[in-house]
């Protein structure tokens, strides 16, 4: 029918969990409903696309050279966190009230990935402990076997440049029943479990 | 084909697609397999926990391609928890696997020694020596084993001498100064034997040497990690 349409249909099928049905279904809303949407949303992706990059302090996504987080005055430079994605970021932005800074991985140690401390972008993190303002150096990578490998990776890393590192807790969830829980989980709560 | 119960370990797992994962198995009975969970990521599937590195699982898969697919997945044995150094160790071990063994090519030796490997790594002592061991009987398994005993013409290698690696004959004897591996580190490799800090130095890069001539390209990635750690 329309080559375009078809090839706008295939575009959208980028996006995760788009299948051709939903695609189809976008792509006609889009279309029939919203034309103003649409070409609003067409700008900005190419905005983003264009502009977006890394921060050169944390390696978040922003468009500036120095993205908010790092250059807000208020926030503690005492203690640094480390995560794996921007997501994981914004999910503790959200769920904590951490004051302090942040550090993206985008990614984790893997070597059958090919993805080594360079691709991480540690040596920046190291430069960044030089500087001496780092006390606290929180690592926030995933509960998985790459997530813990990088973790003690960078816990090597603060301790040789004299910074304190602690690592989130990982165990049942609010609201579980032990019953229910997977073993693995359980096992590393039963092995992580805290004085009362 | 359907296979149940296989006793197995994921070596390697890899985010597919929305909801699946792809997985590298080392299994008892089929060597190295190649594995599609289909539904198996989130937070609300125990899959998802279950099917990490060094837990010991029993599987069954449909399918006799070189990609199977996971039917059902439980974990018959306590978790292991290897944290820190050890995990790295562990990680390298898989690297080694996936690198060296070539797919549906069963070794049931090499995997109970790997079960043992990841074992002596939960239970401490010398890393080094847990993962020199492994290499050995690693290479011995896939049959490009070099006997660390006798030098290339049978003879028995001297304690006090120094040899190098030449790949099909063995090692031969240079001179005592010469760039080589001590004939000490070597027999005690032979032997079983827990040798010195600086032997055990000797036998992790005589068995790079030995690896790498297999390897026939890239370098192991965990090679510069555990570099690093070392330092």
């Amino acid at each position: 029918m329309s080559p375009l349409l078809d090839e706008l249909v295939q575009a959208l099928r980028c996006l995760p969990g788009v299948g051709i049905k939903s695609a189809q279904r976008m792509a006609f809303h889009l279309l029939e409903r919203d034309r103003a949407g649409a070409r609003r949303l067409a700008e900005k992706l190419a905005a983003a696309a264009d502009r977006i990059g890394q921060c050169a302090r944390c390696r978040t996504f922003t468009e500036v050279a120095v993205c908010a987080l790092c250059a807000a005055p208020g926030r503690e430079d005492e203690q640094l966190c480390i995560v794996e994605t921007p997501a994981d970021l914004y999910a503790l932005e959200q769920a904590t009230g951490y004051r302090g800074r942040y550090f993206v991985l985008h990614g984790r140690l893997s070597p059958l990935d090919g993805c080594g401390p360079r691709e991480l972008g540690l040596d920046h993190l190291v430069a960044r402990l030089a500087e001496g303002q780092v006390r606290e150096l929180i690592v926030a990578t995933n509960p998985t076997v790459e997530g813990e490998v990088t973790a003690h990776y960078l816990a090597e890393i603060a301790r040789a440049a004299g910074v304190v590192p602690s690592r989130i807790a990982h165990g049942v969830p609010v609201g579980g029943e032990l019953e229910y829980i997977d073993r693995s989980t359980l096992a590393h709560a039963f092995s992580g479990r805290q004085k009362v | 084909m359907r296979v149940q119960e296989q006793a197995a370990f994921v070596l390697h797992r890899r985010q597919y697609s929305e909801s699946s994962l792809l997985l590298e198995l080392l299994t008892v009975d089929y060597g190295r397999v190649g594995c599609i969970a289909r539904g198996a990521r989130g937070v609300r599937n125990q899959a998802s926990a279950l099917l990490q590195a060094f837990q010991e699982l029993a599987l069954d898969w449909s399918g006799g391609g070189d990609l199977v697919r996971l039917v059902r997945a439980e974990a018959p044995q306590p978790i292991l928890l290897l944290q820190g150094a050890s995990a790295l160790a562990g990680l390298y071990c898989n690297e080694l696997l996936v690198r060296l063994l070539p797919r549906r090519d069963p070794h049931p030796h090499l995997y109970l020694r790997y079960r043992q490997t990841l074992q002596a790594l939960a239970d401490g002592g010398s890393l080094a020596w847990t993962l020199r061991r492994f290499e050995r009987d690693l290479l011995r398994d896939l049959g490009y084993a070099a006997d660390y005993a006798s030098d290339a013409s049978g003879a028995e290698l001297d304690a006090q001498g120094r040899y190098r690696f030449e790949p099909e004959h063995g090692f031969v004897r240079v001179a005592d100064s010469a760039p080589g591996y001590a004939g000490a580190a070597l027999r005690a490799l032979a032997g079983d034997r827990l040798p010195d800090a600086t032997q055990l130095r000797e036998l992790r890069r005589m068995l790079r040497e030995l690896i790498t001539l297999q390897l026939r390209g890239a370098p192991l990635r965990s090679w510069s990690l555990l570099t690093d750690l070392s330092r």
